[in-house]
């Protein structure tokens, strides 16, 4: 269904093992400097609307808890942005040793077309699992 | 075993060898799309390889003759509707490689960027709404930092007279009306900067490719404007979207223009800083040279 490969890069292809760690660690410096100016975000619209949250909602103080290293408080806060910077700091971590190894080889994951549906339907289950767990989370 | 298949920039899948003969023969894939398979060091076109050598030559002289080389596969040039708009979007975002079919003439990609303003239109009404001044929003935004200066220049801000809302509504009516014929204008520079580097591009197909692409930017970007009931967060937000939203553009704006997209990128970085340069640094140099040089001659 889901494999990871390792394969040349084919000329013109994005460059993955720059753009990434260069967004996480431009991000990552970006909310280090957000938190220490002491700004606080403005409240969601869409909560402020509906009383739900949305789907960023807890973003924030997921990643304030990231930056204070309370990884399990960060998680229950917003489980999606927490994967997403772990796997983040992942291929962070994998491009700095791909370029101090100056590889040629480039880990790339491949879904085979025949599960593609699937796969789709079951990201969208778990935005909906994820939904769900923030209105009870967020607004207990 | 299977293969993967790549084109100007873009990955079109994984196959299997049979699909790559049968597609090499009706021209899905053409001979110098890259392929590579597990094993391989570098990727290399199909036409290269042994076993699909026979597929990729036509049946005949006359067979070649026939098929149709030029043939656009954009939506946009196969006819003008919304739903060709919006299929355009989604092959631009998806699919990027496949513009390098289009022909780009200026007019039809003039259309399409006031199309793409004209859906934005409703977006820019929102933000009248919640904000008709944006000096004074920007301003209660520079409030919330703590450094001395910035609260200054807030207050400064907050001090000027509000712009009158009649004055607030014509410039984003104008600026909508003229903001393609000014993409355009901002694409020329870019057409030198290419030419300075040897790279063949026409006028016509980099200004094309331009509006192509800033688009596509406008429809992305145009639901942040919804944010506009708070400065912060539309800076946050858009910040966050900067850098996808430069890949898109500059992955379009390459295969659109048949050149790779870091080349765009580095070219458009180049002329914008010799610009800025040009338009900031070199008068700023002379309104201080010219009194220091008479202040000398006295």
């Amino acid at each position: 269904m889901l494999r990871l490969i390792r394969r040349p890069a084919y000329p013109g292809e994005l460059n993955h093992e720059l753009v990434w760690p260069a967004a996480f660690l431009g991000g990552a410096v970006f909310a280090w400097g957000w938190f220490l100016s002491g700004l606080q975000l403005p409240q969601c619209f869409f909560m402020r609307l509906t009383g739900l949250p949305c789907l960023g909602c807890g973003g924030t103080r997921c990643a304030r808890n990231l930056v204070h290293l309370d990884f399990g408080q960060a998680f229950l806060f917003h489980p999606g942005f927490f994967l997403v910077v772990t796997l983040a700091a992942l291929w962070t971590i994998y491009s700095a040793v791909f370029w101090i190894r100056r590889d040629t080889l480039r880990l790339r994951l491949v879904v085979d077309p025949a599960y593609s549906r699937r796969l789709r339907i079951a990201f969208v289950c778990l935005l909906v699992a994820h939904w769900a767990w923030q209105c009870y989370y967020l607004t207990r | 075993m299977q293969i993967h298949v790549a084109r100007n920039s873009a990955q079109l899948g994984i196959f299997a060898p049979e699909e790559i003969i049968a597609g090499l023969q009706s021209g899905r894939f053409l001979a110098s799309d890259l392929a590579w398979r597990d094993g391989m060091a570098v990727w290399s076109p199909l036409g290269d390889w042994p076993e699909f050598r026979v597929a990729s030559v036509p049946t005949s002289p006359g067979a070649l003759l026939a098929a149709p080389v030029t043939a656009s596969m954009i939506p946009w040039e196969q006819g003008k509707s919304l739903g060709s708009f919006f299929a355009t979007m989604k092959l631009a975002a998806v699919s990027p490689a496949s513009l390098s079919t289009g022909r780009f003439a200026f007019g039809d990609w003039l259309a399409f960027c006031y199309v793409a303003l004209a859906i934005s239109a409703p977006f820019q009404v929102v933000r009248l709404a919640f904000a008709p001044d944006p000096g004074r929003s920007v301003a209660e935004f520079l409030q919330g930092f703590s450094s001395p200066a910035l609260q200054a220049v807030a207050e400064q801000m907050l001090k000027s007279p509000p712009t009158p809302i009649g004055l607030t509504i014509f410039s984003t009516v104008i600026g909508l009306a003229f903001a393609p014929l000014i993409y355009a204008g901002c694409a020329l520079p870019h057409w030198v900067g290419q030419r300075v580097f040897r790279i063949q591009v026409s006028v016509e197909r980099t200004v094309a490719a331009t509006l192509l692409a800033t688009g596509l930017l406008i429809i992305v970007m145009a639901p942040f404007q919804l944010l506009s009931f708070n400065v912060g967060a539309q800076i946050v937000v858009s910040s966050l979207f900067f850098i996808p939203a430069m890949v898109v553009y500059f992955r379009c704006f390459g295969a659109a223009t048949g050149v790779s997209p870091w080349k765009q990128f580095g070219i458009s970085n180049l002329v914008w800083f010799v610009l800025c340069c040009c338009c900031c640094f070199l008068p700023m140099m002379v309104a201080i040279g010219l009194p220091a040089m008479k202040a000398l001659g006295r």
